[in-house]
């Protein structure tokens, strides 16, 4: 299956090189048919505690939440304030 | 250590200046900033006086840290009694003025009474005059600052109110360095009242601390490790826009007045399309994490816009052009007004327009219209002069009582309570009134992965929270350094010179929040004003994760009365005098 991941704020470029576009994010292929929100950031080698939190198709996900073909995920870092 | 010891009390009614010293005891327990504001307002206030009459003070607050290399510590505290709420009320501002009023030699700055002709304070030193301003009165703050810095060196830290902080708006602010501002609960109109049109500020003396060599030992240490590090990844990159998308991923962006939590126009208003813009960093003093975008578009600059503005301003007036939201910062920027009040007023007035119970000739994403709306508020002119008494005023006199977004008469900041349970209850209990800096919850829970849709430990989370907060905004630290609490109790313990526990700072923190809740107390305030606007009660919002929820009344109830219980209060939300005797109040 083949996800669709879009870092968000800083983790973009943190995580995907200097100048990144997260607008279009980035095509990661799994093996799997579905896999979970952890096992995305365990693939990704992001640490948990950067990660304010996920959204799948722009709805709030959990880290044990299961993401399937052709989902789209957007990855948030914390934030302490607005 | 680290305090200059002194306060500089200007009275303005009789043009007497006196110094005088800083009160240890309170600087020991309420440290400085918010809490030590709040205990000086608490103890020299009469109760009941009228906000904008000559008996409300200014009271300015630096912190322990200001004026040393401690990272993020540039800010500066107003407090006063809001003429917004009638409630106690703090606000803060970033810029230089800050350091300059430590340099000068004081760590507050208190002004009473009232000019009879527009006055200018001008601080340098121990030389303090009160100037003549009529010929700024009237003038926008660019103006007013451009032309202040002409005449007193563009290094001074200035503050100063627009048209609206003149005419006693109670959405007034006060502002800084063109961009920045001390918005809520109208601050600019007390400043307004006392016909002060500026204060400006520039000072050449040391502030010293007990172990220099320590204390630059542990701030470089900290600078890599703690403040340019990923858990500040997204301030120091694209600043507080970033939260735009978060929001509406999570269902809380508010949209047309609170009708929604889901923006279609979320991608053209998010920190990507203000990246477009190319904006350029600015900072405070002794800030290595410089969240300012500074964007000039034409004859408007800004810095931001802030998340808050891009929610109240841009989707909730149904807004989704940027250089439009652009345009409508500067112009609440210039006149004097909070973008957070004047986004609901409008957003409000929005939606009473098209329901048809008063024409107020006004409809979401109408921006030709929008856009005159900041200067007719700020000037009072037109139906501006209505509109500029807030959205309680409007709700009161034409209807629209069930969805006028605001709390205890403070329109409410850009997170929807129906997706965020405890941001519901940091609101409702916040003491100056529907605000996000008594208490940030949302960024453990809907943020976070604690599930918004439970009541279970809310009571809690949203105490720690404002707890965390109170000790932030009283050592002056910015919001955006996600700095722990031992990291605090490290730095405020370098520069004391002894050790200060994070139980000691906890126990500070509680007193802190005790004494605000005080002050409403004694101004009348009851536990029925702990409350929140009918729509999040009634109104399922309608898309996103919270779509076809409520924060349920009887839930909410049973949140409050656990959260009163923990605080150690009375049914009345009134701290006991059990509680007041263990903070030592």
């Amino acid at each position: 299956m083949v996800v669709r991941i879009r870092m968000h704020g800083a983790l973009a470029r943190h995580f995907a090189g200097e100048g990144a576009d997260s607008g279009n994010g980035m095509a990661i292929t799994f093996p799997q048919k579905k896999v979970s929100v952890a096992q995305i950031f365990n693939r990704l080698r992001i640490p948990v505690e950067v990660v304010g939190f996920v959204a799948i198709n722009g709805v709030r996900a959990a880290k044990d939440t299961w993401v399937t073909d052709e989902d789209e995920i957007a990855i948030f870092p914390l934030v302490t304030g607005g | 250590m680290s305090y200059t010891g002194k306060v500089l009390r200007v009275n303005l009614d009789t043009g007497d200046v006196t110094k005088e010293p800083l009160n240890q005891d309170w600087a020991e327990k309420y440290f400085g900033g918010r809490g030590l504001g709040i205990k000086y307002l608490y103890e020299e206030l009469k109760e009941g006086i009228d906000p904008l009459s000559s008996a409300n003070k200014l009271i300015l607050t630096t912190g322990p840290f200001t004026g040393t290399v401690v990272p993020c510590s540039g800010r500066l505290t107003f407090a006063a009694k809001s003429p917004a709420t009638g409630t106690m009320l703090d606000s803060s501002i970033g810029g230089r003025f800050a350091t300059q009023l430590k340099f000068a030699g004081y760590d507050v700055l208190i002004i009473e009474g009232q000019a009879e002709n527009p006055a200018c304070l001008v601080i340098n030193d121990d030389r303090v005059e009160i100037r003549d301003a009529t010929y700024l009165w009237g003038k926008g703050i660019f103006e007013t600052e451009s032309q202040l810095g002409e005449e007193l060196g563009r290094e001074s830290g200035v503050l100063s109110i627009g048209p609206a902080g003149e005419k006693l708006v109670s959405i007034a602010c006060i502002g800084s360095e063109y961009y920045r501002q001390a918005a809520r609960g109208g601050i600019g109109a007390v400043m307004g009242s006392k016909k002060l049109k500026a204060i400006v500020c520039s000072g050449s003396k040391d502030v010293t601390v007990p172990d220099m060599p320590g204390l630059l030992k542990l701030v470089k240490r900290l600078i890599w490790e703690d403040v340019l590090t990923d858990t500040n990844l997204g301030i120091y990159t694209d600043g507080t826009p970033q939260i735009v998308d978060m929001s509406n991923s999570a269902g809380v962006l508010p949209t047309r007045n609170f009708q929604d939590g889901v923006f279609e126009g979320a991608s053209k208003i998010n920190a990507e399309s203000i990246r477009r813009l190319k904006p350029r960093k600015k900072a405070c003093p002794a800030c290595a994490l410089g969240c300012g975008n500074y964007i000039r578009i034409g004859d408007n600059a800004v810095e931001g816009p802030e998340y808050e503005t891009l929610a109240l301003v841009g989707s909730n007036c149904g807004v989704d052009d940027i250089e439009a939201i652009i345009k409508f910062n500067a112009e609440c920027d210039d006149v004097g007004i909070d973008t957070i009040s004047a986004g609901n007023i409008v957003g409000f007035a929005m939606e009473m327009t098209e329901r048809g119970i008063k024409d107020f000739g006004i409809r979401f994403g109408d921006i030709e219209t929008y856009l005159k709306m900041p200067r007719l508020i700020g000037c009072q002119e037109g139906m501006g002069e209505e509109l500029s008494r807030g959205v309680r005023y409007l709700a009161q006199k034409y209807g629209g009582i069930e969805f006028a977004m605001e709390t205890k008469g403070l329109e409410l900041p850009g997170y929807d309570p129906r997706g965020s349970w405890s941001m519901g209850l940091a609101y409702a209990t916040a003491n100056r009134g529907g605000c996000h800096m008594g208490g940030f919850p949302i960024g453990d829970e809907a943020f976070g992965d604690i599930d918004p849709f439970t009541i279970e430990g809310k009571a809690k989370l949203t105490i720690d929270a404002q707890h965390y907060n109170m000790i932030k905004f009283s050592l002056v630290l910015c919001d955006f350094w996600a700095v722990s609490l031992e990291t605090m109790s490290e730095l405020i313990s370098c520069v004391r010179g002894r050790e200060i526990s994070v139980a000691e700072l906890e126990k500070a923190a509680e007193r802190i929040w005790n004494i605000g809740r005080l002050f409403n107390v004694r101004e009348g305030f009851k536990a029925g004003e702990d409350t929140l606007p009918d729509r999040i009660f009634k109104d399922p919002l309608k898309s996103g994760a919270p779509a076809g929820r409520v924060l349920p009344r009887d839930q909410f109830d049973a949140m409050l009365q656990e959260y009163y219980q923990l605080r150690g209060w009375d049914n009345n939300g009134a701290p006991t005098p059990e509680k007041l005797k263990e903070l030592e109040m």
